[in-house]
């Protein structure tokens, strides 16, 4: 049902049916807040990119195949929007300037706080932004866009077994900092 | 949680990878073990590391990590922005398609600056007509383009030469005898940019109102 409501909703919107394309927003902005916010991990630049990544949609909405869903199509395109972000700081990691951001910096140390999440997801989310930022990419294209490794090469522009290698070190990364929390 | 966000599952179209080569007893490489969770092992490879784990705790307990790792990942719910950012982004959009934006001014202004030219030079202009109408329909088709090319390149130097002469020329005699003496060229040319600007600017609006078509 749906994806009937989104299908009607990008079917008016190409006709110029800005209303309909907001009804998309309504619909998708958290996943795709959440995607930015789990790459990013500042959730102030999460609102930016998410902003822009459905800004960057509805320029590409013709591009979009709509036999297939439109929630990962549209958060692979904010996670390439994040890396962008990421590598325009040329970071690997967070910066020094995200630990001077206060409210970043709090949200990585107390997550169940700043996001208002159990402890256990809490643990989940501070595991994530240890990761560099290539692993954490491949962790979420795999795992919340689930992309197949050729998808996520293309999406991501790099040799498979690259992202295959990102993917897994990312993976045991996650598992051992699990464990240890 | 979201619902639509997809569930791990097999993957389509996977390229089958390098065969498995390890010989039996062998730990399958790290890289294989993640396949094998992905599902993006051929069948034959697939059951050979599947019998390889009934017989291995280590690569069993390395399996059950990421598979945890999985577990963990996919309980994570979606989370709202601090804010509602539909109006936000719809806010955005009109912007970019508002006629009041600075770019549309500047189109306007560009597309009546060229036509206040082009009136200008409507003498000049019916005079190039003039002579494009005088072509000899008995000549050839390349002989016409041969004459029609330098007549408009006559016109090109012409109003070059125009050009040049203008900062010899005082500012009053500028309006009574430069502007009615271009040469015919200039009047095709700035026929031609005007034409090239109003369908510059039509295309650049359709590309601040529509999605684009490309």
């Amino acid at each position: 049902m749906a994806e009937n409501h989104t299908a009607d909703h990008i079917h008016r919107a190409l006709e110029g049916d800005l209303n309909a394309y907001g009804e998309l927003v309504k619909t998708y902005q958290d996943s795709v807040f959440s995607t930015c916010l789990r790459v990013l991990g500042n959730p102030q630049d999460a609102e930016d990119l998410t902003q822009e990544a459905f800004l960057r949609a509805y320029h590409k909405l013709e591009h979009y195949d709509p036999s297939r869903p439109f929630g990962p199509w549209i958060r692979t395109l904010a996670a390439n929007l994040c890396r962008n972000h990421l590598q325009g700081r040329k970071q690997a990691a967070f910066s020094l300037r995200d630990e001077r951001d206060h409210s970043a910096g709090r949200l990585r140390r107390e997550p169940e706080r700043s996001l208002e999440v159990s402890e256990r997801e809490g643990r989940i989310y501070r595991a994530l932004w240890e990761l560099p930022a290539h692993h954490r990419l491949a962790v979420e294209l795999r795992h919340f866009q689930n992309l197949t490794y050729q998808e996520m090469a293309e999406a991501l522009d790099l040799p498979l077994n690259t992202v295959r290698s990102h993917l897994y070190r990312g993976r045991k990364k996650l598992a051992q900092l699990l464990e240890e929390k | 949680m979201n619902s639509d966000r997809p569930n791990t599952s097999d993957f389509e179209n996977e390229p089958p990878g390098e065969p498995f080569e390890e010989k039996l007893g062998e730990h399958p490489e790290e890289g294989r073990l993640q396949a094998y969770l992905d599902r993006a092992l051929d069948p034959q490879t697939r059951a050979a590391v599947q019998a390889h784990l009934q017989d291995c705790e280590s690569c069993r307990t390395s399996l059950e990590a990421l598979q945890r790792v999985v577990l963990d990942l996919e309980s994570l719910p979606d989370l709202a922005p601090g804010q509602d950012l539909a109006p936000l982004v719809m806010e955005r959009l009109r912007r970019e398609q508002s006629p009041s934006s600075w770019w549309f001014w500047l189109a306007a202004a560009e597309t009546a600056a060229a036509a206040l030219i082009l009136i200008l030079s409507a003498p000049r202009l019916q005079n190039l007509f003039h002579e494009l109408s005088l072509l000899d329909l008995g000549r050839s088709a390349v002989e016409q383009a041969a004459a029609y090319t330098a007549r408009l390149t006559a016109g090109w130097l012409g109003w070059w030469a125009d050009l040049k002469s203008l900062a010899e020329i005082p500012m009053s005699s500028y309006t009574e005898h430069i502007l009615p003496d271009f040469g015919p060229g200039l009047g095709m040319i700035l026929a031609l940019g005007l034409a090239a600007g109003m369908l510059a600017n039509a295309l650049l609006l359709r590309g601040q109102t529509h999605p684009e078509k490309n």
